[in-house]
């Protein structure tokens, strides 16, 4: 077919040039009336013009947000410190918290009742039941641990968010028991000692992240 | 498979726009002070460097190579050679052609490396298209799914893949895109042919 | 898709896409560096991934043995990356920092092992994300882990001994120590031949074993929500004893003067709480054990 000695011309015609624009190149005028009446020729145009239309179109690959950190990490002369855990005192600061090692202090409860379980703040006057301590404690951590966690890489996020997901069933299961049974000193204890790890877990994840917090 | 991510608005824009195919004396001047900057330490520099021509890189990487995980190594690679030799930069073309040839080259490399691999699965497609007798009617879908696109960009052979991404993705002139390949314009030209008629073949419906 | 070269394609691109990812090159890079401390002194080592040795001995001397370790397919980014694990020894007055530096801990490819030696009068700390830490011989310490085993064998503290990890077993053999504190979420507790003062174990998924004497007036706390609470005990130490689970089984090998928990047989609803209470021998050494869905067994060794 004579149509092929135009196919250089076809690209092009598809990236917008025109006879019109160019109006000493013979051979562009000739291939556009060509054109005008060419089926194979207006098939080539319409599929490359579909193509490179598709193709500026595509989206950007972006890349992980960790590659400049690496490239930065290299060129930099002092590197950032990347301390994984800051002192648990800082951490149990940023949150009302019960002492970490109140739990140590054996808990004893002759009468099994819940409003009498100890814990370790030593000058109470008024006491709130334990269990309300914990929960605002939570709140704080978590909150916290949210805005910081996205710090840390996957993997450990997921482990640490697994776990939490097992403390709060076994948070659920006590609350469940509870409520079958008010009574039940064991109930009462597995419950503090659910929420007791669950705020030390999240301590631990709001330390791990709080590298950013010093830099 | 490739994360495609949608498009964020804001920051560089694409192709021609990014990168007039003319050579304006004040985009001369803000790659010479960007490099010198840069060559003089200035952190807050290089990463403007970064941040203005890697996400382009990035895409062009993984679609060169088709995989994220060695794109990142090539990128990596691709700015820590640019540090160094930031210190030759003349400014004989703009920063953003430069790193696209250091990319490039960097993807070259790591698809030459994996040639002996894919040379039989590919060899096919090294033919000539042009002995495809072309059908009277248009063969491919007005509208052309990005998936079948990106797939169909992967088995391009290297040469008609860096012109096609090239021009076509990216939105290079053949005369810049001569300079990045160290290629003729005409040899670009022909490339980004024989890329859009395999594609043709591989999009047909 | 043009019929003859469809299943061409096709297989084209099952092959592309089945490619196996590019064969990974591990770069190595060796790291040594040796310290001293004095009597009590203080070590001090934060890692991000990788395990750690540490050997307590009789000698001044402290040696910091480390393999800095990346995987990449591109052997050239693999090297760029070890670069950038950087290992910070920073000496104080009697005192030793080690700290692993990455630019930032996301994904980041790569792991530092180490084998430390040092005093076994070394006030040791360490903290790691994810990796295993052993630590023999070795008079006090803390150990953290979020994901990986700990092991602590040997060692004579006077001070406090608190291993803790999200996720991972923790064993503890033929230590002496005054206060001893073991936690886990997700992974067993084993202690073999302890002598404490104070243990406190605490598990949310994992059995807790315990096998050994008491000490006289120590106190022991075992805690665990869904998991088996199993002590093997030797020695003639006598205890007192609580014990409760909410829905597993309690019993004891040993002549308790027991007490039922109130409510114990026939209680309401579908919880029953069944308790262990009661003394045996001269009372001397507490135990609390404390199970919510497992069983609970005291048995002599």
């Amino acid at each position: 077919m004579s149509c092929e000695r135009y196919d250089d011309l076809i690209d092009d015609y598809v990236d917008g040039t025109r006879a019109a624009d160019r109006p000493g190149d013979a051979r562009l005028a000739a291939f556009e009336s060509h054109l005008a009446g060419c089926a194979r020729c207006q098939a080539l145009v319409a599929d490359f013009t579909s193509i490179r239309e598709a193709a500026s179109a595509l989206d950007e690959h972006v890349p992980p947000t960790r590659l400049w950190a690496q490239i930065a990490g290299a060129l930099e002369e002092k590197p950032r410190a990347f301390s994984v855990w800051i002192p648990l005192a800082v951490a149990a600061s940023l949150a009302l918290v019960l002492a970490g090692s109140a739990w140590l202090a054996l808990r004893q409860s002759p009468t099994g009742d819940a409003a009498q379980q100890v814990t370790a703040t030593p000058d109470e006057t008024s006491v709130p039941p334990a269990e309300a301590q914990y929960e605002q404690a939570i709140a704080g951590l978590q909150q916290l641990a949210d805005e910081r966690n996205a710090v840390l890489d996957p993997a450990t996020r997921a482990v640490l968010q697994r776990n939490l997901a097992a403390i709060d069933r076994a948070i659920d299961e006590s609350r469940a028991a509870l409520a079958d049974e008010p009574s039940s000193a064991v109930a009462q204890d597995s419950l503090l000692d659910a929420l007791d790890t669950k705020v030390a877990l999240l301590q631990d994840t709001v330390a791990l992240a709080a590298e950013d917090v010093n830099q | 498979m490739f994360r495609s991510v949608p498009f964020a608005a804001g920051d560089e824009q694409r192709g021609s726009h990014a990168f007039p195919s003319n050579h304006p004396a004040d985009v001369r001047t803000a790659d010479l002070e960007l490099a010198a900057r840069c060559r003089a330490g200035d952190a807050d520099a290089f990463e403007e460097l970064y941040r203005l021509h890697a996400r382009r890189l990035y895409s062009l990487a993984v679609r060169m190579i088709g995989s994220a995980d060695e794109a990142e190594d090539v990128l990596q690679e691709v700015f820590l050679q640019a540090h160094r030799k930031l210190a030759g930069f003349r400014g004989e073309s703009t920063l953003g052609t430069w790193l696209y040839r250091l990319t490039m080259n960097h993807c070259l490399d790591h698809l030459r490396g994996r040639q002996a691999k894919i040379s039989r699965a590919t060899a096919s497609l090294d033919e000539d298209g042009a002995a495809e007798p072309v059908a009277p009617a248009p063969v491919v879908p007005s509208a052309i799914s990005r998936m079948d696109l990106e797939r169909a960009i992967e088995l391009l052979p290297a040469g008609s893949k860096a012109a096609f991404l090239l021009h076509d993705v990216e939105g290079f002139e053949h005369r810049e895109i001569a300079e990045i390949l160290g290629i003729s314009e005409g040899t670009s030209k022909s490339q980004v042919h024989k890329a859009r008629m395999k594609l043709r073949v591989l999009l047909s419906r | 898709m043009i019929r003859a070269l469809r299943p061409l394609v096709a297989a084209l691109a099952f092959i592309t896409i089945a490619l196996p990812a590019a064969a990974q090159n591990e770069v190595t890079e060796r790291f040594s560096k040796t310290s001293h401390l004095d009597q009590d002194g203080t070590f001090d080592l934060t890692n991000v991934y990788g395990t750690i040795v540490l050997t307590g001995g009789t000698g001044r001397d402290v040696t910091i043995e480390a393999v800095k370790r990346v995987q990449r397919p591109n052997a050239n980014a693999a090297r760029a990356l070890l670069r950038m694990i950087d290992i910070q020894v920073v000496e104080g007055t009697n005192r030793i920092e080690v700290r692993t530096i990455v630019p930032r801990p996301r994904n980041f490819p790569g792991s530092v092992d180490y084998t430390v030696t040092l005093p076994a009068d070394a006030r040791v700390t360490v903290r790691t994300v994810s990796g295993n830490i052993r630590a023999t011989n070795i008079n006090g310490e803390l150990l953290k882990s979020v994901s990986g085993d700990i092991e602590i064998i040997d060692g004579s503290a006077d001070d406090v001994v608190t291993a803790s990890t999200v996720s991972g077993n923790i064993a503890v053999r033929g230590l002496k120590g005054r206060t001893t504190q073991l936690t886990t979420v997700t992974g067993n507790v084993r202690v073999d031949d302890l002598q404490a003062d104070r243990l406190a174990i605490r598990a949310v998924n994992g059995n807790i074993e315990y096998a050994g004497d008491l000490s006289r007036s120590g106190r022991y706390e075992f805690v665990t929500h869904s998991g088996d609470i199993r002590l093997m005990l030797s020695g003639t130490t006598g205890f007192e004893v609580q014990g409760n689970s909410l829905s597993g089984t309690v019993r004891s090998d040993f002549p308790i003067t027991r007490r039922s928990a109130p409510g114990a047989e026939g209680g309401g609803g579908g919880v029953t709480p069944r308790g262990l209470r009661g003394s045996f021998g001269d009372a001397s050494a507490m135990l609390v054990l404390r199970a919510f869905s497992g069983n609970i067994s005291v048995s002599r060794r």
